[in-house]
């Protein structure tokens, strides 16, 4: 058998193969053909597509990383900035409930700030 | 994305949402106005975080008994008047208060009637003593800016 004969049997087994083929993969074939023949004339996307073909979807994977990432940091800000403003209206609610009880209390304010009475409730505690 | 996490790591970033709003006298509620009355001539130069706890204080002013809103009225202008040194002694000094028994808590108002009436002399005496006095607070008596 030459080469002639040979090349004719393959042939006619691929048509036979390709005649079987489902629409769907015949689709997505002629996809795949139009792209790269599109891509023909730029190196550096013939590029990409070859790394994405080598590790299956490794681009999209990449940025995909990135988004998480990214939502990670805005998580973590996210958190800190409310904390921060969380504690800062606890202090801010302590302190007016305290200032609020000192101007209602019946001691005056004086009472408060006079170490004497201080020294003077010290010395007279039983 | 990178600039806005950059932005609200800054410190200048952090400190800007949070700084609360400093409404003006103007702005006021009539309400509110009445309440704080006493604090109208110094109002609109109060940093913004003193203006919303008065306006806190101011809320809670109609659920208060008549005469602790009298106290709040009589005190209020001279309580904004103490640095916040004194400020903060006295908020120490109430809380040290607090934790005493009630029935000594009940005893500390007249025992602070009984001390006005003791000779100027011996409060100056008692003043001088060393003690653990909380920061900021005046060393004698007559010295505080209060009213």
């Amino acid at each position: 058998m030459n080469d002639d004969e040979i090349a004719k049997k393959i042939r006619g087994y691929l048509d036979q193969s390709a005649a079987g083929l489902k629409p769907g993969t015949v689709y997505r074939l002629q996809l795949a053909r139009s792209e790269a023949l599109a891509c023909f004339g730029d190196p550096k996307r013939a590029a990409e597509l070859a790394i994405a073909g080598a590790g299956g979807t490794l681009g999209r994977r990449h940025v995909l990383a990135d988004v998480r990432l990214w939502l990670g940091v805005l998580l973590i800000v996210g958190g800190v900035l409310y904390y921060q403003y969380w504690q800062s209206a606890q202090q801010a609610r302590e302190i007016e409930d305290t200032d609020a009880a000192i101007l209602t209390s019946e001691l005056p304010i004086e009472a408060y700030l006079d170490r004497g009475f201080q020294n003077w409730l010290k010395h007279s505690e039983p | 994305m990178a600039a806005l996490a950059a932005a609200c790591i800054s410190a200048p970033g952090v400190a800007g949402p949070l700084t609360p709003r400093a409404p003006a006298w103007s702005e006021l509620s009539p309400a509110e106005r009445q309440v704080l009355a006493p604090l109208a001539p110094d109002w609109d130069q109060l940093e913004a975080q003193r203006r919303q706890k008065w306006l806190g204080i101011a809320r809670r002013y109609p659920n208060l008994a008549p005469a602790e809103q009298q106290r709040i009225q009589q005190q209020m202008r001279a309580w904004s008047e103490l640095t916040p040194a004194q400020r903060q002694a006295a908020r120490e000094q109430y809380k040290s208060l607090k934790k005493l028994p009630p029935e000594q808590r009940q005893e500390v108002v007249q025992k602070w009637q009984e001390y006005q009436q003791l000779p100027p002399e011996t409060r100056r005496e008692l003043s001088a003593r060393p003690g653990t006095p909380p920061a900021g607070a005046k060393p004698s008596p007559g010295e505080t800016q209060s009213r």
